[in-house]
C-alpha cells in the first residue's frame, strides 16, 4: 500500500471447501448441521469433512438427513445430539445411523428438536442453561444425563434444565452470499441463524456469490449477517442430493442409490456397492465440480422438473 | 353438515378421514404430519367442506389451500415452494415457540400404552439400549407438551403396538392415568384426545384417562380389537360403528381430495 493513500478494502471470506474445512474443522469438535429434514443440507461441506478424515466429531442440529449418516458411515463421528437422522418421506431412519445406534458404537444423546434449539438459545444468550418443558415426563432425562429435571421455583412443577451447547463450527447451506459474508436464504432459514449465532465459526455454502450491492438492495433478506460468518463457499448444487429452496428438488434416485448401497453392506454383507458409492461421489471427485460431473448433467437438470411428478416415486 | 347419510361402499380409510374431518373446526391451526394419507385427506376435506379459514402448518410453512387445484401429499419439505405453488403464505421459524397456538396435530408411535403414552425412540434390547432404533422423538416431545390437542395415529393395530408399557416414552399422554396427570407434570397442552387405528377409534375415560373403545370400523368386533390390543380395552357406553359420510363429504373426498382413490386402496395410506 502506498503511503498517504487510504486504500482500505474489506476482507473477502470466500473460500474453497476443502481448504477451509481442513483449516477450521478439527478432530473432536462439535459440529452444528444446518437445514431442516431434507432441505438446505450443507452436503458439499460435509463431503469435504469426510475427505479430511476428521474423527470423534459430535454432531448437533435439527432433524437431519444423510449428511449425518455419511459422516457416521465414514467414521468421523463418535456422538450425536440430533433429534432425527433419516430421509423424511423415504426412509424413517438412515442406515448407518440405525446400525451404529443399535450396535452401541455411537453415543446417541437422546434429544428432541425443541431441546436442541434450547441448547443453542442458551449458548447465544450467554446462559449456562435454559428451562424447557418439552421432554418432561418422557424417557429423555433418563437416557441423556445432560438433561436435568429441576423444580420450577414458581410452580413447584418439574422442568428440564437444558445446558448451553457452544458448537465449534456450523455448516450451513443457503441461496446466496456476498464476499463479505452476508447470507441470504431466499426461503425459510429454518434454525440456521440460531445455530450460526451459537457457534464459534460458521461456514456457509451458497448456490451463488453476489456482489455486496445485491445484499444492499434488500438487506431485509439477510438471514445470517457477515459478522457471524467465517467463510462463504460458492457451491452450485451444493445441497445435492437434497433440496435447495427455489433451486432444485431432492434427487430421490440418488438417495435411493445411497441407501441401497448401504443396505447391501449392512444387511447383505456385500461392501462393493457402498465402496463404489464412496469412490464415485465422496473420495474420488477432486472438488465440487468433479462431484457434479459424477452426478451428471441429466440428473441435475431433472431436479428442475415439476416436483409433483416425482412425489409418488 | 348437509346432505343425507349414504349407504356406501366406503373404505375404512375414507370413513376415518371423514370422522377426523368432523373433529376439525373452521379457523383452527393444524400441524400436518408427513406421509399420513388419512390425516392429510381429513384436513383437506375439512378445509374444502366447512373450514375455509383452516390454518394448515406443513412442517415449517403455513398454508391456506382453499384455492389449490389439488394437493398430492403433505411433507415438511417444501420443494414446491421453488415453483411458487399457491398456498404457502408464511414461514414458520424453527424456534419451537408459539406452539400453544396450534390446535391439533397427529403423532405416531412404535408403541402406545393404555394412557396414550407413545414411543418413537426405539425398542429395548435384552442387554442393549436398542433392539430396534426408531426415528427418535424428532420434535414430538415438545409438540405434544404444548399443542392444544393431538390424535395418535398408527397404521397397525396389534399387541406389538398397543403394549402394557412402552420401552421408552417419547411423548407423555396421560402418564400414569387420571385427569390431572398432565397438570401435575406441568404440561400445558391438552394431551391425546383420540387414538386412530385401522380397526377402531379409541378415546380416553374422562376420569381415569384409560383408553376406551369408542368407534369400530365396519366389520370389526370389539372382541377382535381386544384380541389385538396388549392391554384391557373397555368399551365406551356409546360404542358404535364409525358413522358414514354425507353425500357432500363423499363427493368432496372422492372428486377433490382423493381423486386417485388412494384411500380406497390402502387403509394405512401411502
Amino acid at each position: 500500500m502506498e503511503s498517504g493513500t487510504c486504500a482500505l478494502g474489506r476482507r473477502s471470506v470466500v473460500r474453497i471447501a476443502d481448504a477451509v474445512i481442513g483449516e477450521v474443522v478439527q478432530d473432536g469438535m462439535t459440529i452444528a448441521l444446518g437445514g431442516f429434514h431434507t432441505g438446505s443440507r450443507a452436503m458439499a461441506l460435509v463431503r469435504s469433512v469426510v475427505r479430511a478424515r476428521r474423527r470423534n466429531l459430535t454432531l448437533i442440529g435439527s432433524p437431519s438427513a444423510l449428511d449425518a449418516d455419511l459422516l457416521i458411515a465414514t467414521g468421523c463421528v463418535s456422538r450425536v445430539m440430533l433429534p432425527y437422522v433419516g430421509v423424511e418421506g423415504m426412509y424413517a431412519t438412515a442406515p448407518f445411523f440405525r446400525r451404529a445406534a443399535e450396535s452401541g458404537t455411537l453415543d446417541v444423546c437422546e434429544v428432541d428438536e425443541g431441546i436442541v434449539l434450547t441448547m443453542f438459545k442458551a449458548a447465544r444468550q450467554g446462559l449456562d442453561f435454559l428451562p424447557w418443558k418439552g421432554g418432561v415426563g418422557t424417557s429423555l432425562p433418563e437416557m441423556n444425563p445432560q438433561l436435568k429435571v429441576i423444580e420450577d421455583p414458581f410452580t413447584g412443577k418439574p422442568v428440564l434444565a437444558v445446558p448451553a451447547v457452544h458448537a465449534d463450527v456450523a455448516l450451513i447451506h443457503a441461496a446466496q452470499a456476498d464476499p463479505c459474508g452476508n447470507v441470504q436464504h431466499l426461503g425459510n432459514a429454518f434454525g440456521d441463524n440460531l445455530m450460526a449465532s451459537a457457534a464459534a465459526a460458521c461456514i456457509v455454502q451458497v448456490e451463488r456469490l453476489v456482489p455486496v450491492a445485491v445484499t444492499r438492495q434488500q438487506p431485509d433478506r439477510t438471514t445470517i449477517p457477515a459478522h457471524m460468518v467465517t467463510a462463504v463457499v460458492p457451491c452450485p448444487y451444493g445441497g445435492h442430493p437434497f433440496y435447495s429452496q427455489r433451486h432444485y428438488v431432492m434427487d430421490r434416485g440418488h438417495v435411493r442409490m445411497y441407501v441401497k448401497a448401504a443396505e447391501a453392506m449392512l444387511n447383505g454383507g456385500d461392501p462393493a456397492p457402498w465402496n463404489s458409492y464412496l469412490e464415485r461421489f465422496v473420495y474420488g471427485p477432486a472438488d465440487h465440480s468433479a462431484y457434479l460431473e459424477a452426478v451428471g448433467m441429466q440428473n441435475l437438470i431433472a431436479l428442475h422438473e415439476a416436483p409433483e411428478d416425482e412425489a409418488r416415486s | 353438515m348437509s346432505g343425507g347419510a349414504v349407504q356406501s361402499d366406503c373404505s375404512r380409510a375414507e370413513l376415518q378421514a371423514v370422522f377426523i374431518a368432523r373433529q376439525i373446526s373452521d379457523g383452527e391451526q393444524v400441524l400436518a404430519g408427513t406421509n399420513l394419507e388419512v390425516p392429510r385427506a381429513a384436513l383437506l376435506l375439512a378445509h374444502w367442506h366447512h373450514a375455509p379459514n383452516l390454518r394448515i402448518q406443513l412442517g415449517a410453512y403455513m398454508a391456506n389451500l382453499l384455492d389449490a387445484p389439488k394437493v398430492d401429499r403433505f411433507s415438511a419439505r417444501a420443494d414446491f415452494d421453488r415453483q411458487g405453488v399457491p398456498g404457502i403464505e408464511s414461514y414458520v421459524p424453527l424456534d419451537f415457540e408459539n406452539l400453544w397456538r396450534v390446535d391439533l396435530t397427529f403423532i405416531g408411535g412404535l408403541q402406545v400404552d393404555c394412557y396414550g403414552n407413545t414411543n418413537m425412540i426405539g425398542l429395548k434390547g435384552e442387554k442393549s439400549r436398542f433392539k430396534v432404533r426408531g426415528p427418535g422423538t424428532v420434535g414430538t416431545a415438545t409438540l405434544t407438551t404444548h399443542i392444544q390437542k393431538y390424535f395418535i395415529y398408527v397404521n397397525e393395530h396389534s399387541p406389538r403396538v398397543f403394549v402394557p408399557k412402552c420401552d421408552y416414552v417419547s411423548s407423555v399422554g396421560w402418564g400414569a392415568g387420571g385427569a390431572d396427570a398432565r397438570e401435575k407434570l406441568g404440561l400445558p397442552g391438552g394431551g391425546p384426545a383420540l387414538m386412530i387405528t385401522p380397526e377402531c377409534i379409541m378415546d380416553f375415560d374422562a376420569v381415569t384417562k384409560h383408553a376406551r373403545l369408542r368407534y369400530l370400523c365396519p366389520g370389526v368386533s370389539a372382541g377382535q380389537v381386544q384380541a389385538r390390543t396388549g392391554f384391557p380395552l373397555p368399551s365406551a357406553p356409546d360404542l358404535c360403528e364409525l358413522p358414514p359420510p354425507t353425500d357432500d363429504e363423499l363427493h368432496i373426498l372422492r372428486t377433490k381430495v382423493d381423486p386417485g382413490g388412494i384411500l380406497r386402496e390402502h387403509a394405512e395410506g401411502a
